[in-house]
């Protein structure tokens, strides 16, 4: 009887079609392969950056509102314990990815959601594209690149049409070792687009940020 | 034809047509279906207390009848997903499972919540509203205005929701539930269930875990064997297609599986330890051993009556009568022993004559033990009853079968053997330690305030550590912990118990405010609930167009919820009061794997189950509706009062014996008698209480046995030493028998066994040195 905690969040969202609009980047030439340059020493500039500090701005777009909702907060970015994005609020809240999946932080404690293979896939891709890891990517995405100078773009499609239609793509723009743009589009109304401010100097995490920010090791 | 002759055909022909009866009538039953291993049948059918019926159907319905898997591949690691719904589905397929899933397929939960929305009108819509009615009252608005504060608050709660990370999950259903009923109905449960971080343990996510139902009660034998069997064969299919993996399972079938085999063994191993015992013990003290065997076909005779007895009795008879009954044997053979080996008053002495001058101590002794187990069957408890007849009838056919097999030998007469130093102490010695003993037992007696009692019906069970552990480690792999309590609010219908669950819900967020639970109550609505809902929708016709405006106002594009204005357009056109049953039959049956568990719908009885976190330690008052269903303490608990109901018989019974004998034997001699049984029993118990053993249901039993038994001891040598003879060897032979295959049940590895087979063997080894310390002899008549 006990066993029922963890299996009654209930996983029932089936979401339709995405559209995917046209662009320039996702055509067969800027094709890349996950460990050609600029992509590998572009990913190895990031991991040197073992802690990252940068606000951030969230904008929403669903179909159903005209104007996008706009959030505010701080990410932090982590070699070891993934991804943070802490929301200002109100409420404040806190969401974690990283190798163990999601998690909330909120002033009522942390939540769990509930195992969703969807869901998984989106944290996998994310946590991996933002350390621009991308061969573990490559068996479930068609990576597209472009980069000038310091600038790149990165976009990634999933090969399956059930997660094309559940994730959509997922878009990254950045500047050397920094990520200023990460996008998840599954159309142009329907989307969440996340603006990252350059990083704030810091060389690590404090014990005090990792224990707020990240999850427990 | 001499008149020995006679006799011994006679009686070989009246033992052998009982005997050929007998074995007819056991042979002509179905022992399989007679003979129970299921610990429930311990319990009285028609028990008074309401949460006993219910556990009983519970045991057997539902919790009882999940097994758990976890798959693992041959590193050790979980194995992969495609296994656990490969896994799943071979059982599934087969007919001793009534379900199985793997718990990572979302499917099953998909479809629950495709019906929750497609339903979301008449099971979320009903709830929602009273909230928002209440939140509206709290902040004192005029009832004439609810409805379009209602459609502003909705749309100002969309606009929040949006900036939740619940919003892109759910941004495709809002078109269809601006209300936010789904992520309402999703929170609450989330919410409720899902443990926060600490309580996460990395290793439950990373399990492959498949769960499952059995078909048949996992106490019955198609519960257990055809099951495991269909594991085999699925386990054995999924290495075709997943070398290595390996599957681990626990369920309640596994652990009464291993208690019936022991049990099993134990029948085996401690009847022919006692039988090798009593045979030993009588080889020792008697001159022509092979002539012992004469003692044998009584003892085989009385067993044989008391289970064809027993089996025309009730209808079914648990096993542990068979395994306690092996005491019967070292009763059944008292007789034998006491007419056997009485030595002849004169030579020639005739058969019936010996009988007749050995009839009253062995008909006193008989009759009053057939009557302290005769009072066993007023108890509540099926076990005791089917003791009481067993023993009771046993015993009556072991002074038959001694008496009438006696008859039929030459010289019934079987001679001890004379041990040179047979009176190896002086009389003054004798008389020193019975002083001795007596100082002891009064040293005891106070040890009877200390007695601690321990009702627990684990232990009744044998203890299988290997599989606890097994249990304990797939479950934690499960999320289960110790923290949640299971409440069972019932009714006759669902309906009714729906309503006794919102009284539950209201006590218990009055006992325990900060209680995390979770139950259907939170996708039910309660009959008024539902009805005012309907009201709403059919009077307050405006709110459509007043939450267009809000959305509009809003920043929202009202259009894109065209799908829920034509959806709440419909449901105001037709919705009917019968919609709830519907909608909750419909959902019932959508429910898999776990969430099966939460709702039953009888009959005989409908339920709700809610699980909570951090419960209140007060129970939920009667009318709630609502018990506790944690079957091992509902158990204890009626184990308890029918210990305490054991308790009072065997007073009662100690009364009846202690009467008996001073009607019979005079105040001043009736004390000394009864002081053998009466005085074994307390000092034992008194010493019990010293050294701290817990005692339970089945010392008291124990104790009975033991009273009857040295009760009889207490006669025999009273007559012997009225005619100034020392206590009879018959007397010390039974004991010694008695106490051997009794010990013999005190090596049992079931609890309670132990306890009867210690309680018995002391007692009747206390009464035994009593009697050699020439407790009688003042009873000797002048010469």
């Amino acid at each position: 009887m006990r066993r029922l905690a963890p299996l009654l969040a209930l996983a029932l969202f089936a979401p339709p079609g995405a559209s995917r609009a046209a662009d320039p980047l996702i055509a067969p030439v800027h094709q890349v392969a996950p460990d050609q340059a600029p992509w590998r020493e572009l990913a190895t500039a990031l991991r040197a950056r073992g802690a990252v500090t940068a606000a951030f701005t969230e904008n929403r777009w669903f179909p159903f509102r005209k104007a996008p909702t706009v959030l505010h907060g701080e990410v932090r970015i982590s070699a070891g314990r993934g991804l943070s994005l802490h929301y200002f609020g109100p409420p404040e809240r806190t969401v974690i990815i990283d190798e163990r999946g999601l998690l909330v932080r909120s002033a009522e404690g942390d939540i769990v959601p509930p195992a969703d293979p969807r869901t998984a896939a989106a944290n996998f891709a994310l946590l991996h594209v933002l350390r621009l890891d991308l061969p573990p990517l490559a068996a479930a995405f068609d990576i597209y690149g472009l980069s000038a100078g310091s600038a790149w773009r990165l976009a990634l499609v999933p090969r399956g049409e059930a997660m094309r239609r559940s994730l959509g793509r997922i878009e990254l723009e950045g500047d050397g070792g920094a990520v200023r743009r990460i996008e998840l589009r599954r159309s142009a109304s329907q989307r969440v687009e996340i603006l990252v401010a350059p990083a704030l100097p810091a060389a690590a995490f404090t014990g005090d940020e990792l224990r707020r920010f990240f999850r427990a090791p | 034809m001499t008149p020995l002759y006679r006799r011994r055909l006679a009686g070989s022909a009246l033992l052998g047509i009982c005997a050929l009866l007998g074995v007819g009538w056991l042979a002509h039953l179905d022992l399989r279906q007679k003979i129970s291993t299921d610990i429930l049948d311990l319990l009285p059918a028609k028990e008074q207390a309401p949460e006993m019926a219910m556990v009983r159907v519970l045991a057997s319905e539902a919790e009882a009848r999940v097994m758990l898997f976890v798959l693992t591949d041959a590193a050790g690691r979980p194995a992969a997903a495609g296994a656990a719904r490969a896994f799943a589905a071979d059982l599934a397929r087969d007919p001793a499972f009534a379900q199985a899933l793997a718990l990572d397929d979302p499917a099953p939960r998909e479809a629950l919540g495709r019906e929750l929305f497609d339903r979301r009108f008449t099971l979320l819509f009903p709830r929602w509203l009273g909230e928002r009615e209440a939140a509206f009252k709290a902040r004192g608005g005029v009832p004439a205005h609810f409805s379009a504060w209602l459609a502003t608050d909705t749309a100002a709660a969309l606009t929040r929701f949006l900036a939740s990370p619940q919003a892109f999950a759910f941004e495709d259903l809002l078109p269809s539930d601006p209300l936010l009923l789904m992520p309402g109905v999703a929170d609450r449960l989330k919410g409720a269930l899902t443990p926060a971080e600490p309580a996460e343990p990395p290793a439950r996510a990373e399990a492959t875990r498949v769960w499952a139902r059995i078909a048949a009660s996992p106490l019955s034998e198609e519960g257990q064997d055809p099951v495991f069997a269909a594991i085999r064969r699925a386990a054995a299919s999924l290495g075709a297609s997943y070398p290595g993996v390996a599957v681990a399972d626990t369920g309640v079938n596994r652990f009464a599986a291993a208690s019936r085999t022991r049990i099993q063994h134990e029948l085996t191993w401690l009847n022919a330890l006692s039988l090798a015992a009593v045979i030993a013990v009588a080889l020792i003290f008697i001159r022509s051993p092979w002539r012992a065997l004469h003692l044998a076909p009584p003892v085989l005779l009385a067993t044989l009556g008391a289970w064809v007895c027993v089996t025309a009795a009730f209808s079914r008879v648990h096993i542990l009568v068979f395994v306690i009954g092996a005491m019967l044997t070292g009763v059944a053979i008292d007789y034998g022993f006491y007419l056997y080996m009485q030595a002849p008053v004169r030579p020639g002495e005739e058969y019936g004559e010996k009988v007749r001058r050995l009839a009253k101590p062995l008909l006193s002794s008989c009759f009053t033990t057939v009557a302290g187990f005769a009072l066993l069957l007023y108890s509540d408890l099926p076990l005791i009853r089917q003791l009481g007849v067993f023993v009771g009838a046993g015993l009556v056919c072991a002074l038959g079968a001694t008496l009438v097999y006696f008859s039929t030998l030459r010289n019934p007469f079987l001679e001890a053997r004379a041990f040179r130093r047979a009176r190896f102490l002086s009389s003054g010695s004798r008389r020193a330690l019975r002083r001795a003993l007596i100082a002891l037992w009064l040293i005891a007696l106070p040890g009877l305030l200390l007695i601690r009692w321990k009702d627990d019906v684990r232990e009744l069970e044998i203890p299988s550590p290997a599989i606890q552990s097994e249990d304990a480690r797939i479950r934690a792999l499960f999320g289960e912990h110790d923290g949640q309590t299971v409440y069972l609010t019932h009714a006759t219908t669902l309906r009714e118990a729906r309503e006794a669950l919102a009284r539950f819900e209201a006590w218990l967020l009055g006992a325990a405010p900060k209680a995390r639970s979770l139950s259907l109550g939170e996708v039910v609505p309660t009959a008024g609930e539902h009805a005012r809902a309907l009201r709403f929708l059919r009077t307050e016709t405006a709110f459509p167009l007043q939450l267009r405006a809000a959305l509009t106002a809003a920043d929202f594009d009202a259009g894109s919820f065209a799908p829920f204005f034509e959806a709440y357009a419909r449901q105001a056109r037709q919705a009917a009061d019968a919609d709830l049953d519907q909608a909750v039959a419909a959902l019932q049956a959508r429910l898999s794997g776990p969430l099966s568990l939460l709702v039953h719908a009888g009959p005989p009885l409908a339920w709700y189950i809610t699980l909570t976190g951090d419960a209140p330690a007060a129970a939920p008052p009667p009318g709630t509706q609502t018990v506790t269903a944690g079957q091992l303490q509902s158990l204890n608990r009626i184990f308890a009062r029918y210990r305490q109901s054991a308790l009072w018989l065997s007073l009662t019974g100690l009364a009846i014996v202690g009467a008996g004998v001073f009607l019979t034997y005079g105040f001043r001699d009736g004390l000394r008698i009864f002081a053998i049984p009466c005085g074994a029993c307390l000092g034992l118990f008194g010493l019990f209480g010293w050294i701290g053993e817990p005692l339970n249901l089945f010392h008291l039993l124990g104790a009975f046995l033991g009273v009857c038994l040295t009760h009889n001891y207490s006669i025999f040598s009273a007559t012997s030493a009225y005619r100034r003879e020392r206590p009879p060897v018959s007397v010390r032979l039974s004991a010694l028998t008695a106490a051997a295959s009794f010990g013999a049940l005190s090596f049992s590895g079931i609890p309670v066994v132990h306890a009867l087979g210690e309680t018995v063997a002391l007692m009747v080894l206390a009464a035994l040195l009593t009697i050699e310390f020439e407790h009688f002899a003042p009873l000797a008549e002048p010469s």
